[in-house]
């Protein structure tokens, strides 16, 4: 059931709007700072007050205006984009937090220019999240595309110049595919209306379908991080690390992710894949992005470099995810969305409080770390044994179903990627979590545990990880989300 | 007042003006400014009454000293010329009403035959817009781009160089042009537009036709800066003085084109162009060179005014590419690129201008100054840059838009890339500067914001790229009902 | 083939100023000499425009008083006479706008060959 709405359009035009306030209050850095925060709490509010309608299956949609003949651009709060956006509104939030009391910390400048881009970076995620069509969706991924561009070159550098160069050609040569894809889909069809089970399906010959997938799954590849499109993410790692933290762990790279659900789930739907056998080369892509992602995540030195690859690696768990076209396993994807954001959150903005405190970026010199800043380590821990997937962590939940998914699909070599992936997740984080807890620390640290800013984000982010893992009400509230869009789209009541 | 009398205000009101400011520069040369923004805002007004008559009641027609058609001269105002009328006029008003400081600045003295040169462009622009006979066409290209060699050639010493390399290419073209409209009247015994068009369908296959499609092809493309016709742009972009640069830049090149497809769809017919000789598609490669070779050139670039030349030598292969596809989809988006490319090229200019009014701003390298000290000019400079990207919600993503669903819907999946693929050159160019303005800024020198005009003219003008692209629809329509060529698919 | 050549003398000598124009114009570096071939061109033009006004066994386009019986085939086409006056109008006035930008030039740079030209406004502060 549709229902004629103002609240999706509202959630996105509320950090819009906060946008031009930032902008206009730059020389009153307590006001600026506040309209970031009211934007945050009305755009979260906004969104959890669509909760209840969306879980008993209305779907609230803000209709604005025609755009091109027969396109209009409309928000539409479904249960998949609701996840999606209620993970990013969420996050938000907690990251305007951790963001001011970091950009204060370390003293950053232009912090106007941040938060104006931060805002409009929001913007667009929910716009991607709730766009009901393709056009919507090119708009909204588009602008997001070049609002975090000043966003990665924040700090002004050489390498962070040279890093958001990286970052556009490989962002921006998507976006241009993915017009060429939207284009010919419009050329196809004269629609773009996103619809549950896909629109595609007899509309073309099916090698022009092939390639016009491809072609899809190259435009959402880049930004989800696909190998072999995901270069420009550990070279992003030079932004602010709240940048990072939300962008790259949540915002850019999770629009790429939802992406390619949305074209999976609503332009061609299962059915018209399976048939045109496109589905085995992307999942083979998507368990190899995931090895060896992780195995070069082993080799980092830099914490928020592994940070980065295991990220390429778990997005790749969502994409294996769709691709395995199961109900249960796309349930498993869409839940690891959420999921994963909440760790990888926790895991970065650690990473960046260690930095705020000591400077120090490279795990080598971590030892000891754990005894100066217990809370933090200890929340690093915790998302850490998320990601790697130990029960009653959220992590486990999702990784739960796509095995499951998989299994019941009968790839059973699918499962073995999962389980190998989960091993290599624990080489990689547990030796920095022993490390930060007990070896002796190589140096002094003479400051201890940060400001609250700084520290309640972090708390928060990994009660989240663990509520989401521990408590049956969230997970079965998730669960029912995710698995209604699935329902939706495999057309099962 | 009737709708012929709106026509033939459209350009006598400048025209006037354009008599009028030497006299009051004479007298008082304070003058001369107000009459030339009185002149053209007259102008512009009088363009919009004439659009909006136009879209309602159909095409409106004024006969010199009431000799009947094809004996005497007619002027015609229709969907596309009004359009273009709009544009000229109110393109100029921006940019002569928002560049006074930095004019003064530049051209100092000879303000009044600065001025009284902008009105005569403009007006020769808007004569060559509304004429509907071909001869007649020909005498106001010549008119403005006598005016415009007068223009350049007020940047200073450079300029001069330019704008003699300019006036021989330049005149070349128009010779080429009058030579086209010679064999077209060999062929025909007329040179009213419609007439012309009546009596060329039986004799279309004759070498005399041909040979006149040819020449008066190869003639515009000279005038329009078609790659590799281009030669006199960038020297003459470059080098003329800011507010003379801006002023040229967004209409000169767009009215060649208007001449161009006004000539090749109303008077030879789109029967003939796509179907009998093929030139469409000759055309429409020649714009996809044009559109890769300009963007590679901006690439290569190290002054900021002449990057924005040689991207407009893209941008016209583009809109060229546009209407060499020659299907509804395809035009309607290239004429749209039309209004979008004079828009963002002229914010781009103005900003040029403004840049180099405050800061002394010429080349990319110096664009780290405009950073923190210029907010607003920044802004415009992202938006408009955006927006020659293709970035969406602004304008210059619509008409792309179009002109690829064009490119898909003729089948030439190739030129669909190559749309994109320039998009991309065009944001490596783009933001090749744009990351000049984040380098770190050891020296801190004064000043800060361009003049109020400048300002407020870019400021403008980003808004409008923005809106334009949100209501990018309903321009559409307009343009769909009253201006796109009869007859095409 | 006398036919083509005779019959058809004032097309051929138009062509031929417009060619050796054209190649005045590209293969010149002195500016004057370019301008020299951009008047040629011009006046090509107006030759090809002139010519096609002539018929066979016409005359002047002056009608005679005493005329009754007007046939246009006597008359030659007075149209493109009235069209080049105009056209070399707006050459005279290209030429003259050239000429002054020619002596600015010489002025300023003290030659008028385009390389050297070229070179000298690249060096200029």
């Amino acid at each position: 059931m549709i229902v004629e709405s103002i609240r999706p359009g509202l959630a996105v035009a509320s950090s819009l709007a906060a946008a031009g306030l930032i902008l206009a209050s730059g020389r009153r850095p307590n006001l600026r700072e506040a309209w970031t925060l009211i934007a945050a709490l009305v755009k979260l509010g906004l969104i959890v007050s669509l909760l209840p309608g969306v879980c008993s299956g209305i779907v609230y949609q803000t209709d604005l205006f025609e755009i091109m003949p027969g396109v209009r651009l409309f928000f539409r709060a479904d249960p998949l984009g609701m996840v999606f956006g209620l993970v990013a509104s969420l996050l938000w939030l907690v990251t305007s937090v951790y963001s001011i009391g970091y950009m204060r910390e370390i003293k950053a400048r232009s912090q106007t220019r941040y938060f104006f881009c931060f805002a409009l970076c929001l913007s667009s995620t929910i716009g991607v999240a709730f766009a009901g069509n393709l056009l919507t969706f090119l708009i909204c991924y588009e602008v997001l595309t070049i609002a975090t561009y000043p966003l990665v070159i924040h700090n002004e550098t050489r390498e962070a110049v040279a890093a958001g160069r990286k970052y556009l050609v490989y962002t921006l040569t998507g976006g241009g595919v993915l017009l060429l894809c939207v284009a010919w889909t419009y050329r196809m069809c004269g629609t773009l209306d996103f619809v549950p089970g896909g629109f595609l399906a007899g509309q073309a010959p099916p090698q022009s379908l092939m390639v016009l997938f491809a072609l899809f799954m190259a435009a959402c590849g880049v930004k989800a991080a696909l190998m072999p499109l995901h270069a420009w993410l550990p070279t992003a790692m030079v932004a602010p690390t709240p940048v990072s933290a939300l962008l790259h762990a949540v915002a850019v790279v999770k629009a790429g992710v939802f992406g390619i659900l949305r074209i999976f789930g609503f332009v061609f739907g299962p059915s018209l894949l399976k048939s045109l056998g496109v589905i085995p080369p992307l999942a083979a892509l998507a368990a190899f992005t995931i090895i060896t992602a992780s195995i070069i995540a082993l080799y980092q030195n830099n914490l928020k470099r592994r940070l980065a690859y295991s990220t390429i690696s778990q997005l790749s768990y969502i994409i294996l995810g769709a691709a395995i076209l199961t109900p249960t396993a796309f349930t498993g994807s869409i839940m690891h969305l959420a999921n994963h954001a909440f760790m990888k959150i926790t895991l970065f903005f650690c990473a960046g409080a260690i930095y705020c405190r000591t400077h120090i970026e490279s795990i080598d010199e971590m030892g000891g770390i754990g005894r100066q800043m217990p809370v933090t380590m200890g929340a690093f821990a915790v998302a850490s044994m998320g990601l790697t997937g130990v029960p009653f962590l959220c992590g486990f939940v999702s990784k739960w179903h796509l095995g499951l998914g998989a299994v019941e699909a009968g790839e059973v070599a699918l499962v073995f990627v999962l389980v190998i992936s989960g091993l290599l997740n624990a080489s990689y984080f547990f030796p920095i979590v022993y490390a930060a807890f007990f070896i002796q620390p190589s140096k002094s640290f003479r400051k201890k545990e940060h400001r609250t800013a700084l520290l309640a984000p972090i708390v928060a982010t990994a009660i989240l990880s663990v509520l989401f893992g521990a408590i049956p009400f969230l997970i079965e509230r998730q669960h029912l989300l995710a698995s209604l869009s699935v329902s939706r789209i495999w057309g099962q009541p | 007042m009737s709708a012929s009398r709106i026509l033939i205000a459209i350009f006598l009101i400048p025209f006037l003006a354009a008599f009028l400011c030497p006299l009051a520069g004479l007298w008082r040369r304070r003058f001369v400014h107000p009459i030339t923004v009185l002149g053209l805002s007259g102008s512009a007004v009088c363009a919009f009454c004439g659009l909006l008559k136009v879209v309602r009641t159909g095409p409106v027609h004024y006969t010199f000293g009431g000799w009947a058609p094809p004996l005497g001269i007619e002027w015609t105002l229709d969907g596309l010329s009004a359009g273009m009328a709009v544009l000229i006029s109110s393109m100029a008003l921006i940019v002569v009403a928002g560049s006074r400081v930095s004019a003064r600045a530049e051209v100092g003295e000879s303000v009044t035959a600065f001025y009284t040169s902008c009105l005569l462009l403009v007006s020769g622009l808007l004569g060559l817009v509304l004429s509907a006979d071909l001869f007649n066409v020909f005498v106001f290209l010549e008119v403005a781009s006598l005016s415009a060699y007068a223009l350049v050639a007020s940047g200073g010493r450079r300029a001069r160089v330019a704008s003699l390399r300019y006036l021989i290419l330049g005149t070349m073209g128009a010779t080429f042009y009058l030579l086209g409209v010679a064999y077209v009247y060999a062929a025909t015994g007329t040179l009213n537009m419609a007439d012309a068009a009546a009596r060329l369908d039986p004799v279309m296959r004759t070498p005399t036709a041909v040979l006149g499609l040819t020449f008066i092809i190869v003639g515009l493309a000279l005038k329009m800066g078609l790659f590799p016709l281009h030669g006199w742009l960038p020297d003459a972009y470059t080098h003329a003085s800011d507010a003379a640069s801006a002023l040229m830049a967004p209409i000169m090149t767009k009215t060649a084109i208007y001449a161009l497809v006004r000539i090749l769809f109303w008077v030879f017919g789109t029967g003939t162009v796509t179907e009998t000789f093929p030139v469409m598609n000759m055309l429409a490669w020649a714009g996809a060179i044009a559109v890769v070779a300009g963007s590679v050139m901006a690439f290569t670039q190290t002054d900021l005014k002449r990057m924005f030349a040689y991207s407009s030598i893209g941008q016209v292969g583009l809109i060229v590419l546009g209407i060499g596809l020659a299907n509804k989809t395809a035009m309607a988006g290239a004429f749209l690129h039309v209004l979008n490319h004079a828009l963002m090229k002229g914010c781009l200019f103005l900003i040029a201008a403004s840049a180099g009014y405050a800061h002394g701003i010429r080349t990319l390298d110096d664009l780290s100054l405009l950073g923190k000290r210029m907010p607003w000019t920044m802004g415009a400079f992202w938006v408009a840059a955006l927006s020659m990207i293709g970035v969406p919600p602004t304008c210059g993503f619509f008409s792309k838009w179009y002109i690829l669903l064009g490119a898909l819907r003729a089948g030439q999946p190739f030129f669909a890339f190559l749309i994109v693929a320039s998009s991309l050159l065009t944001a490596a160019y783009f933001f090749r500067a744009l990351e000049h303005t984040y380098r770190q800024r050891p020296e801190r020198r004064n000043g800060g914001e361009g003049p109020v005009g400048l300002v407020a003219a870019t400021t403008g003008l980003s808004l409008t790229i923005v809106s334009l692209g949100v209501l990018s629809l309903h321009v559409l329509r307009i343009i769909e009902r009253a201006a796109l060529p009869p007859g095409l698919q | 083939m006398g036919d083509v050549i005779l019959g058809y003398a004032n097309y051929w000598v138009s062509v031929v100023l417009l060619l050796s124009g054209i190649y005045v114009v590209m293969a010149y570096r002195n500016f004057v000499r370019k301008l020299i071939g951009m008047s040629l061109m011009q006046t090509a033009v107006i030759l090809f425009f002139i010519s096609i006004a002539v018929k066979a066994r016409a005359t002047v386009p002056i009608l005679e008083e005493h005329a009754t019986l007007i046939v246009p085939a006597h008359y030659d086409n007075p149209l493109p006479h009235v069209l080049m006056l105009t056209a070399i109008v707006v050459g005279v006035s290209t030429l003259g706008v050239s000429l002054a930008l020619v002596i600015r030039i010489h002025k300023d740079y003290g030659t008028l060959e385009e390389d050297v030209l070229i070179r000298r406004m690249r060096e200029l502060p």
